[in-house]
């Protein structure tokens, strides 16, 4: 267990390839756990070369012979299109300029949402920039672009803002990537200058890493805003979808959403079934078509009930997703407000809201993972191992 | 979407290609399988490089300098190094082996680390510090962001750090 707040900072610095500024190594030099850190950079440095250069035994060409080596063009629309597409997705999205002004809470409860002025119909925005995290939000977003070398090329767009103590946790959409995955963030101590040691780095994350990023706060991550897709406006795709076997089922809910990129979302959804009178989930996967959500597929399973355990689902490319993924899902008992789930070596935290939670994690994720739900305080409510 | 159609001299040179193309690949099979094993390990250069054959074959016909035909090929390779992550199985935990030491992590200790990471990551990390491309370099050739890049080699790393601190704790 880490003893020391700057030891984690330190290692990623390291892992950066960056070099700690004279403040940290004047604290490093009087702190045994930093300087233990040091001293294993260094020897990483030194290690990778010499491994490298007993496992490397072919040498490739020069970059520039690989990177001429193309087939002759083809003729296909220009990837222009591709990136309009999801500059107008995300346009329709994302609410814009940052909201500054007291924060205004989370939203408690499934299904009972409280939109924010501006935002697009088929999203919401939950909560809103508190006023001491607002000039540190804008400098991130800046020092991200300068990060990025993307100059002038239009704004990013705030996505979820997360506060951990005095550690904030910013997450931008980027309208211009090309993976799909567009959330770029921004970490570091809101009282310091983004650009210097404490104030954060700017990085392309995937899930896991922002939950690995959590886990490493000395104090839980709090949700202050967050864009996800509209309760309503999933159900109204997922209805569409069914069609005329929408007289087969009844109470159609939606018990939680997930933004997994800005134009594809998870929503994890309970109906009856008429046949039977039984409740029956299904995890939806939906794509934004013009300014709505259009479902793509959906996965039914025998999923955990109420408070009992974590359920881990595969994907896979057949439901729309651009990867093998899995999902987790799991229904909550009333207090909890994260769930841990320990995989990859590292514990991931998610924040919970509304009593349900769906969760995408990485294709190769394991079936049955430690797990345990929290509740406000960090104490535990449940813990067990997920189920297929 | 196919490009629209080869002309008749194209498809003859394509034929004229494919058939001398085995002979080709002949000779870069042995280096190919030297460049895909620090990358993916001994068993799945195999694969990777057949993976190659196949994909090269079918695109012979595509390429556009018939006199960068091992460059091209290798980094059809490079790429299908990559792609293993994609099909790989169950990730292995980045772990030292939880034994004490009172001495600082052996090379072949870290190797057996780095040999222990996903596909995707021991790809970037060997293209990097094994062969000096750079990370812009690295992401034009396999199609990733430079932030994207730059992400996974400090993750990978960190992971590294975190290995050697704890097999040395």
């Amino acid at each position: 267990m880490s003893t020391c707040d700057r030891a984690q900072r330190l290692q990623w610095v390291l892992a950066r390839g960056e070099t700690p500024d004279a403040k940290l190594r004047a604290h490093a030099a009087s702190c045994s756990e930093c300087s233990a850190v040091l001293r294993a950079g260094e020897r990483l440095d030194a290690a990778l070369e010499r491994t490298m250069a007993a496992v490397v035994t072919e040498p490739l060409p020069p970059a520039s012979a690989l990177l001429e080596a193309v087939d002759r063009p083809r003729s296909v629309l220009p990837r222009v299109i591709g990136g309009l597409v999801a500059a107008a997705a995300l346009a329709a999205l994302i609410w814009g300029a940052s909201v500054i002004g007291p924060q205004l809470g989370l939203r408690t409860g499934a299904g009972s949402p409280s939109a924010s002025a501006g935002a697009s119909p088929s999203s919401e925005s939950i909560g809103s920039v508190p006023g001491d995290m607002a000039a540190w939000v804008a400098v991130v977003d800046t020092s991200i672009l300068d990060h990025m070398d993307r100059h002038n090329e239009g704004d990013l767009a705030l996505v979820r803002l997360e506060r951990c103590g005095d550690i904030g946790l910013a997450f931008f959409a980027d309208p211009r990537s090309p993976t799909g995955y567009p959330f770029v963030y921004g970490m570091g101590d809101i009282h310091q200058d983004p650009a210097g040691i404490g104030g954060g780095v700017a990085a392309s994350l995937d899930e896991p890493e922002a939950a690995y990023a959590r886990s490493q706060q000395p104090r839980p991550c709090v949700v202050v805003f967050d864009t996800v897709p509209d309760p309503d406006a999933i159900l109204a795709a997922y209805l569409a979808k069914l069609g005329d076997d929408a007289d087969q089922v009844t109470g159609v809910r939606v018990l939680a959403t997930k933004l997994v990129a800005a134009d594809v979302a998870l929503g994890f959804i309970n109906e009856v079934r008429v046949a039977d009178g039984a409740s029956h989930q299904q995890i939806a996967v939906l794509h934004r078509d013009g300014g709505a959500w259009v479902m793509r597929g959906a996965q039914g399973g025998e999923y955990p009930a109420a408070g009992a355990a974590v359920g881990v689902s595969p994907l896979g490319v057949a439901k729309g997703m651009p990867d093998d993924s899995r999902v987790a899902v799991g229904l909550t008992p009333d207090g909890a407000v994260a769930v841990e789930l320990d995989f990859d070596g590292f514990v991931h935290r998610y924040p919970i809201d509304g009593g349900a939670f769906v969760i995408l994690l990485p294709a190769n994720t394991g079936f049955g993972m430690p797990y345990r739900l929290i509740d406000a305080t960090g104490g535990e409510i449940a813990s067990g191992l997920s189920q297929p | 979407m196919e490009a629209v159609g080869l002309d008749r001299s194209e498809n003859a040179a394509a034929a004229d290609a494919t058939g001398d193309f085995d002979a080709r690949f002949a000779l870069v099979r042995r280096r190919l399988l030297a460049i895909c094993t620090p990358m993916v390990g001994p068993d799945e250069a195999h694969d990777v490089v057949q993976d190659t054959y196949l994909a090269a074959r079918a695109r012979i016909g595509r390429l556009r300098d018939p006199h960068a035909f091992d460059a091209w090929v290798i980094r059809i390779a490079v790429n299908r190094c990559m792609d293993r992550h994609r099909r790989s199985g169950r990730l292995v935990a980045l772990e030292a082996t939880g034994e004490a030491r009172s001495r600082p992590m052996r090379d072949s200790e870290l190797r057996q680390l780095i040999e222990a990471l996903p596909p995707r990551e021991r790809t970037i990390l060997v293209l990097h510090y094994g062969h000096g491309y750079r990370l812009g370099e690295i992401a034009e050739l396999l199609s990733l962001s430079s932030t994207n890049v730059r992400t996974i080699i400090a993750r990978t790393r960190h992971r590294l750090l975190r290995a050697l601190r704890e097999a040395e704790a």
